[in-house]
């Protein structure tokens, strides 16, 4: 078997020997040049596609004879000319083995799953005895892809074709795409793989295909410069395509007179540059461009020539007719006037884009809005025209290929028609399929753990994402893959929650590893080029599946490289691609037909290795048949209105008060306020975060920005909560969830309100969220703001995909993520903490904290455990139980580790105030290392040191552990002291670094910055020895400090130094007056003659 | 109190010889006398001559003489310093407060190895152990005190010593150089030092202690137990909450152990008893003086009788006696002020201003064994109805036995417990003594002076001058005039 394991070196190197020089579009191999050799001496530069956003920014990629990446804008990529965002810029920052998945393994995914629960009182930490059965178990390639591959079978023999699924993801390449749908629906046979586009882009994807009859995009990224007005539908661009944004900026700063809109429910930083901003109530999309094609139609805006290609033109304006301003304005919760503003510069410019991302696709009306915003570009005719089209941002890097691939459960494949007899004839046919394609639409994304928890599913493999944090009702899909018969989990990175769910684990490459391409935004295709060879065992998407596939007997999966993927793909879209003899069921051209883009049909791997990136379907797309579609929306604007409970009396202005209805029931006021609010919450991004953060959490900078879970409010919300910046409140669904055999699990459980799974006797704790507050009038009142990115290994509490019902468009599938009822209360803290960590120690403190948390349980009565919340109000519904004992969130800093903490519990907090708990931590440490060996010289002696403050009774801990080691393997090597020592040190002095620094106080702002702290971590040694522990525990050097020197008055412990700095710094000219400055010889006097040879020798 | 005191002396005659002998002989005038040249005896006499001397330095012959009268041959050495010098680590010479010849620069007349018998305090006459008489106009009792000897049965046995004088050092010394095994009654500083420098020297040393930890009156319990650590590293026995019940001597009446009310017997070559002192009260309480445990004196260090003073450890101010360095240097510096222009000082109102009236403060003590370091400062023991109001704030560094520990009472700091790291000591007794308001720097105040910025700190009106204050400058007018000479 080993001959078909990619010899990674040859591979890696034949491809990194390229670097192309390209002007034009086309591919044009003969006209490339080198940019550099690479070979062992020499820096090698490589061009390449970030993998962020869908924007799909070249990047220039250096690496050096050491293998160290740096990178930069490639200047000439299309997308970007050189420039890249804070995200891409730190690229080169996650490169790194941190955290990184190296091997296949096998896991008991149930004890891990235990291991990995938030950290609760209610905690039964022993319910299932992990001790003696290591949690994973390490395998090699060979017996893994075997052992997927019969039980792959064996479940397909068992419970038929239909009990597989794939969940796959706009991070893999398009030649990964391609053979997971090429895979699952041509041989497995059924439908069953969706995409985590499916919350992404499905409903742009629907909506173009009810617009164009196929998921196109019209326009291109030379719109945005070209157009005269940009408006922003549900998009944060700034932060979101902050390469797209520039780019329009840049043009409006050059001609002024060009108009940004920005419609979006929160005043985001893409307002600070628009000249209208529409803080609409959100899920009121379809009203606003109802009232906008009633407008263009009142005021005479329509292309007639254009709407004659177009279906159904009266329908949509009938049913947008009785949208007046007026009636768009009470809808939509913002004052008419702004309305009319909008509407008119729209009608007045012909050069309109409007594009759109997140906050229209993820809506349950998500279709509707796109097509609502297409249907006011149909009416004018600006589709598919130079600065006038609608625009549909992407938001993952490669969702483009995966639609274009047909890796969505109810795609095909090269933008063919699942539901089309011929279209699945035709693809079957080219794959020479052992069956025909299935017809039914297969399990989507949302539906996934309902299919396994009724047991339709009974093998799921997802690949490079992490849907049990990103999709809605969260921990409903985990307690599936807790059910689940298989769970095969292909990912890079070790902080996937996902992984933890897995049976079996796979190593994928990730960037900077795998080789392939990409689609952006605007159609064009890119390679991804690998950097250095893959680290570990990793391997790439493609060649996971072609050997799972080969290995289960099916034929046509004997790929070598990338680029027979590639060349089989274009040749698919280029199959029986006659416009004539094949027409969509829509009538439409195929408008993809990569060979007719490609200056060949078949690229050799050179070919490959120097393709440039190009745009397919030209430049733009000028549609042969439109479709006017009817948007007609209910009047209650979005779900979160059904869930209202709570009046708001002094909420008198009506259109402030959209997410409350008015009835009888309060909650308990508490001290003036209301102990819980109920609100709307808004999921997005952050400017400098990426998903679930498992790459961009590795680069310190990109944790700056936000460093941990916060949940944005008005001011007037917080005020009724009686909240404050920073304080912690939890957050609550407003949904039912739907728990298996609740009833049983009551009797089972009397006390922890989790839910065990009947099948598998698992414990699924369902997880609260908590987060801090942040303050912002950009905010509507009773709407609530809270980023994505946060997992479980990141932070113990804050997957807002948890707080998510399922709620999904009939059209697209795609879930409701920025429209959610969920209530808040306030979480008041008995502690707070920071703990910087050594990034080795990471894992070990966080087990130790789980470890305190369920030791703390068995040692209470019920009594006590109530007793221990008891600065809670009981009386309100809250299950004690369920509250966190212990809130965290970890941020990488450039050394070290930042975990914020926080705990509500008396007991808790007491505990982690005792210093012993932190020395049972060390004994931990100290004993996991001796197992370990920590290296493997048996020369370096290691030892501990710890020190502490505690101040009594204000409750505060502050607490320092460092590592002393002893080199002695350093004097035998030299050279190899001078190359990573100043050459001043001495090899045998003892080194300490510091691993631990642990400061707990009843207040945040009594805790020190981190700053210097975190320069600690490498720098211990640059602290003198003498003040170590103080600085440190301190957490900041003493401000003027002065190493003191030899003592000279031993009975005021005044050193040399200091009674120098009195003389030289404090024109200190006597005995006396040194006395005064520092106390130098002012008790027994006897070291006054040394003062006074001082004062001779240092006074001028 | 201060009685007028109407002749400016017509028959003193200034003395002012190179040499103390001849001083001796010659007739005394009635100047000031000060009996005792112990630290403050002898430093008194320096620093009042120095004063003298800058108030009018263009006529320095218009003061009253100073006479300073000395039982011990040796004058104005550092008794601190004897710890040193038993283990070795110093010489005797090291522990002279003064150059000898800083007395005769000074006009002191010095009478050595003489004894006063008799006060008259009618007369203002001393007589001395020679048979001389003496007048003064002002008298400065200096006699200090003697270390305690508890009277258990056979206390006088051979082998019995105490730890207080020059001549204690020598035998100790010579026990310790046999390799004999020693036995120190009372585990407070000196017994301690005493049982480490004799440790050090040879001899095999135990502590026997009749609380239940050591130094219980300076440390707490965790800065005992680290330093009860390091004696037992030291090879320095220890025996806590152990009661004496008397001295085992063998026939020829010499020590050979200490029986403890447990019914054990501890073998031993000699004891030292280190269980205080008491002050030298009898000269003053023969001569009339009220005395208490010692010389009762009031703030300007007046005792009963006109014109007779008193000075370290032999006086009691409000019940409380002196024992430590820094509360004698203030009586010095007190004094001083009241005596410096002796002449005028006896009209009473006008010059009292000047004078300097001394409190008592809260003490540190700083261990003086070579390499333990402990510093202790204010309160640091406290009942329990205290400690309910008591924040503490500690610091403690595990492998290398660091521990500090800082307690407050309504943002003050009252106390302070260092051990292994001392040097903030200072700072912190400091702190203690101004009694500043530190609630803007507490929570930085664990980590040192460097952390804290003095500037946001207030201190109380009535302390307020001893941060900062001319007391404090001619304390240190003296050490500047040491050194220059030097």
């Amino acid at each position: 078997m080993s001959e078909v394991i990619l010899s990674n070196k040859s591979n890696a190197s034949q491809e990194l020997e390229i670097g192309i020089r390209r002007s034009d579009d086309m591919v044009s191999p003969s006209k490339t040049a080198l940019i550099a050799t690479y070979t062992e001496e020499t820096t090698s530069t490589i061009r390449t596609t970030c993998p962020y956003c869908g924007v799909g920014c070249g990047v220039l990629a250096s690496v050096d004879a050491t293998g160290v990446v740096s990178v930069k804008g490639d200047p000439e990529h299309p997308a970007n000319f050189g420039k890249l965002c804070s995200k891409g810029s730190a690229l080169a920052q996650t490169l790194g083995s941190e955290r990184r998945l190296t091997e296949p393994y096998y896991q008991n995914k149930q004890a891990v799953m235990q291991q990995h629960r938030p950290i609760q009182l209610g905690n039964d930490f022993n319910t299932i005895d992990i001790s003696d059965e290591p949690l994973t178990k390490p395998t090699d390639w060979n017996n893994v892809l075997d052992d997927i591959a019969t039980r792959l079978n064996d479940t397909i023999a068992k419970h038929g074709r239909d009990s597989i699924m794939f969940y796959v993801s706009g991070q893999l390449l398009t030649e990964d795409y391609y053979v997971a749908n090429k895979f699952i629906k041509g041989f497995i046979g059924n439908n069953n793989i969706d995409s985590n586009s499916r919350l992404c882009m499905s409903s742009a994807v629907a909506g173009h295909k009810r617009a164009f009859g196929a998921d196109l995009v019209p326009g291109n990224y030379e719109d945005l410069e070209s157009c005269d007005l940009l408006v922003l539908v549900g998009s944060n661009m700034a932060w979101c395509h902050p390469i797209l944004f520039g780019r329009f900026l840049a043009a409006k700063k050059i001609d002024p007179s060009k108009k940004l809109i920005v419609i979006d429910p929160r005043r985001t930083d893409s307002c600070e540059f628009a000249d209208l901003h529409l803080p609409i109530a959100a899920g009121t999309d379809t009203h606003l461009y109802n009232g906008l094609l009633h407008y263009l139609e009142q005021q005479g805006c329509c292309d007639e020539r254009y709407l004659k290609q177009c279906n159904d033109v009266d329908l949509a304006l009938e049913a947008a007719k009785t949208w007046s301003i007026d009636k768009v304005a009470q809808a939509c919760k913002i004052s008419a006037d702004l309305i009319r503003q909008f509407y008119q510069l729209v009608a007045a410019n012909d050069k309109t884009v409007t594009a759109f991302s997140m906050g229209v696709n993820q809506s349950k009306s998500g279709t509707d809005k796109v097509n609502a915003i297409i249907n006011s570009h149909l009416y004018t005719g600006r589709v598919g025209k130079v600065g006038a089209s609608p625009f549909s941002l992407t938001g993952q890097p490669n969702a483009m290929g995966g639609r274009e691939v047909g890796a969505l459960a109810n795609l095909l494949a090269a933008h063919l028609d699942l539901s089309n007899g011929i279209h699945r004839q035709l693809v079957a046919d080219f794959w020479q399929a052992p069956q025909s394609i299935a017809p039914e639409v297969g399990i989507q994304a949302c539906d996934a753990a309902d299919a396994i928890l009724d047991g339709r599913i009974k093998a799921i493999w997802i690949m490079a994402t992490n849907p049990v944090v990103s999709l809605p009702e969260a921990d409903k899909f985990r307690r599936a893959l807790a059910a689940c018969d298989l769970v095969i989990v292909s990912d890079c990175s070790v902080d996937s929650d996902t992984v933890k769910c897995a049976d079996i684990v796979l190593p994928a490459q990730g960037w900077g590893e795998k080789s392939g391409t990409v689609t952006n935004s605007e159609r064009r295709i890119s390679r991804q080029r690998a950097l250095k060879p893959a680290l570990g065992l990793a391997k790439p998407d493609w060649w996971i599946l072609s050997q799972v596939a080969t290995r289960m007997g099916l034929a046509g999966f004997d790929y070598q490289h990338p680029s027979e993927i590639f060349n089989e793909y274009v040749a698919l879209t280029a199959y029986k691609n006659d416009p004539s003899q094949v027409p969509s069921i829509s009538n439409q051209p195929r408008y993809l037909n990569l060979a007719k883009d490609l200056p060949m049909p078949i690229l050799n791997r050179a070919d490959y290795d120097v393709m440039t990136p190009f745009q397919w379907g030209d430049q733009r797309i000028t549609m042969a048949h439109s479709n006017f579609i009817a948007i007609t929306p209910s009047d209650s604007a979005s779900l979160p209105n059904r869930h209202q409970r709570r009046s708001r009396p002094e909420a008198n202005d009506n259109t402030e008060s959209d997410n409350r209805e008015h009835d009888n029931r309060r909650d308990k006021p508490h001290n003036g306020h209301s102990s819980t609010v109920h609100l709307r919450l808004i999921t997005g991004r952050l400017r400098d975060q990426w998903h679930t953060m498992t790459r961009t959490g590795l680069a310190p900078q990109l944790n700056q920005h936000e460093s941990a879970p916060m949940l944005t409010l008005h001011p007037d919300d917080a005020k009724q909560l009686g909240v404050e910046k920073g304080d912690y409140v939890q957050l609550h669904p407003r949904y039912e969830q739907n728990l298996p055999n609740k009833q049983q699990q009551k009797q089972r459980q009397p006390h922890n309100g989790a839910a065990v799974d009947s099948n598998t006797d698992i414990e699924v704790l369902e997880q609260k969220v908590i987060a801090q507050v942040a303050i912002s009038d950009g905010m509507r009142v009773g709407d609530a703001f809270m980023p994505m990115h946060w997992s479980n290994a990141f932070a113990s509490g804050a997957r807002v995909g948890t707080l998510i019902p399922t709620v999904v468009d009939p059209h697209s599938g795609q879930p409701e993520l920025k429209n959610s009822a969920i209530s808040i209360s306030a979480l008041p803290m008995q502690t707070f903490g920071k703990i910087l960590v050594h990034p080795d120690l990471q894992d070990t403190i966080l087990v130790h904290f789980r470890a305190m948390a369920a030791s703390f349980k068995e040692q209470m009565t019920d009594n006590e455990l109530q007793a221990a919340f008891s600065s809670f109000d009981v009386a309100s519904e809250q299950s004690t139980q369920t509250l966190p004992a212990l809130t965290w969130s970890i941020s990488r800093q450039t050394n070290s580790v930042l975990m914020t903490l926080a705990s509500p519990v008396d007991s808790i907090a007491k505990q982690l105030l005792d210093p012993e708990f932190w020395q049972q931590f060390i004994d931990t440490y100290q004993s996991s290392v001796s197992d370990k060996g920590l290296t493997d010289d048996a020369a370096n002696t290691v030892g501990v040191n710890s020190a502490f403050t505690l101040s009594k009774p204000e409750q505060q801990l502050r607490f320092i552990l460092t590592q002393s080691e002893v080199n002695e393997a350093n004097e035998a090597n030299n050279e190899e002291v001078d190359r990573t020592l100043p050459s001043t040190s001495i090899s045998t002095t003892p080194s300490e670094r510091l691993l631990l620094a642990i400061y707990f106080a009843p207040q945040v702002t009594q805790l020190p910055s981190s700053h210097w702290l975190d320069s600690c971590f490498t720098n211990t040694d640059a602290i003198p020895a003498q003040q170590r522990y103080k600085w440190l525990l301190a957490g900041r050097p003493a401000t003027g400090y002065i190493d003191p020197g030899p003592l000279v008055c031993s009975c005021m412990a005044v050193g040399k130094n200091i009674i120098i700095n009195a003389i030289t710094k404090q024109q200190c000219t006597s005995a006396h007056a040194i006395g005064k400055a520092c106390r130098a010889g002012t008790n027994c006097g006897s070291c006054v003659s040394q003062i006074n040879a001082l004062i001779e020798e240092y006074a001028s | 109190m201060s009685p007028f005191v109407p002749h400016l002396n017509a028959q003193s005659t200034v003395v002012n010889s190179q040499n103390p002998k001849i001083a001796s002989m010659l007739p005394l005038s009635a100047g000031i006398v000060i009996i005792g040249a112990g630290m403050a005896g002898s430093r008194f006499a320096i620093e009042l001559a120095r004063a003298q001397q800058q108030g009018r330095p263009e006529n320095p012959h218009i003061h009253l003489p100073i006479t300073l009268i000395s039982k011990e041959p040796q004058v104005g050495y550092n008794r601190i310093m004897l710890s040193p010098v038993l283990s070795g680590d110093s010489i005797f010479e090291d522990t002279y407060l003064y150059e000898q010849s800083e007395y005769q620069q000074l006009g002191i007349t010095v009478l050595a190895g003489i004894s006063v018998d008799t006060i008259d305090i009618k007369q203002q006459s001393i007589e001395l152990s020679n048979g001389q008489t003496i007048a003064y106009s002002k008298l400065v009792i200096a006699t200090g005190s003697s270390a305690r000897i508890i009277p258990f049965p056979n206390y006088d046995a051979k082998g019995v010593h105490v730890f207080r004088e020059v001549a204690d050092v020598n035998v100790l010394t010579a026990y310790a150089h046999q390799g004999k095994k020693g036995l120190v009654i009372g585990g407070g500083v000196l017994g301690l030092e005493a049982a480490c420098a004799l440790a050090s020297q040879g001899a095999d040393m135990t502590v026997v202690h009749v609380d239940s930890y050591v130094l219980n009156r300076q440390l707490d319990l965790p800065a005992a137990e680290l330093l009860q650590a390091e004696l037992s590293c030291r090879n320095v026995g220890l025996e806590v909450s152990a009661i004496t019940e008397c001295i085992a001597v063998n026939n020829q009446h010499e020590v050979c152990g200490l029986l403890l009310k447990d019914g054990r017997t501890l073998p031993a070559d000699f004891v030292v008893m280190a269980v205080g002192v008491v002050p030298n009260i009898t000269l003053a309480k023969n001569s009339g003086l009220t005395v208490n445990r010692g010389i009762i004196v009031d703030n300007y260090m007046h005792t009963s009788a006109a014109n007779i003073y008193a000075i370290g450890e032999c006086v009691e101010l409000d019940g409380e006696l002196f024992g430590m360095v820094a509360p004698v240097n203030q009586q010095v510096d007190t004094l001083v002020s009241v005596l410096k222009d002796a002449r005028i000082s006896n009209d009473g109102l006008a010059s009292r201003n000047n004078w300097h009236p001394f409190t008592s403060k809260p003490l540190s003590l700083k261990l003086k064994v070579s390499g333990i370091s402990a510093f202790s400062a204010g309160q640091v023991d406290f009942d329990e109805e205290e400690a309910a109001a008591i924040e503490t704030i500690t610091y403690q560094q595990t492998s290398i036995n660091h521990y500090h520990c800082l307690y407050l009472r309504n943002n003050k700091l009252i106390g302070a417990v260092l051990y292994g790291e001392v040097n903030e000591g200072s700072f912190y007794s400091q702190l203690i003594n101004s009694n500043s308001d530190i609630a803007p720097i507490k929570a930085d105040l664990i980590f040192g002076e460097a952390y804290c910025d003095l500037e946001k700190i207030t201190t109380d009106s009535e302390a307020n001058g001893d941060m900062d204050n001319d007391s404090d400058l001619d304390l240190l007018s003296a050490a500047d005039i040491v050194g220059a000479a030097s």
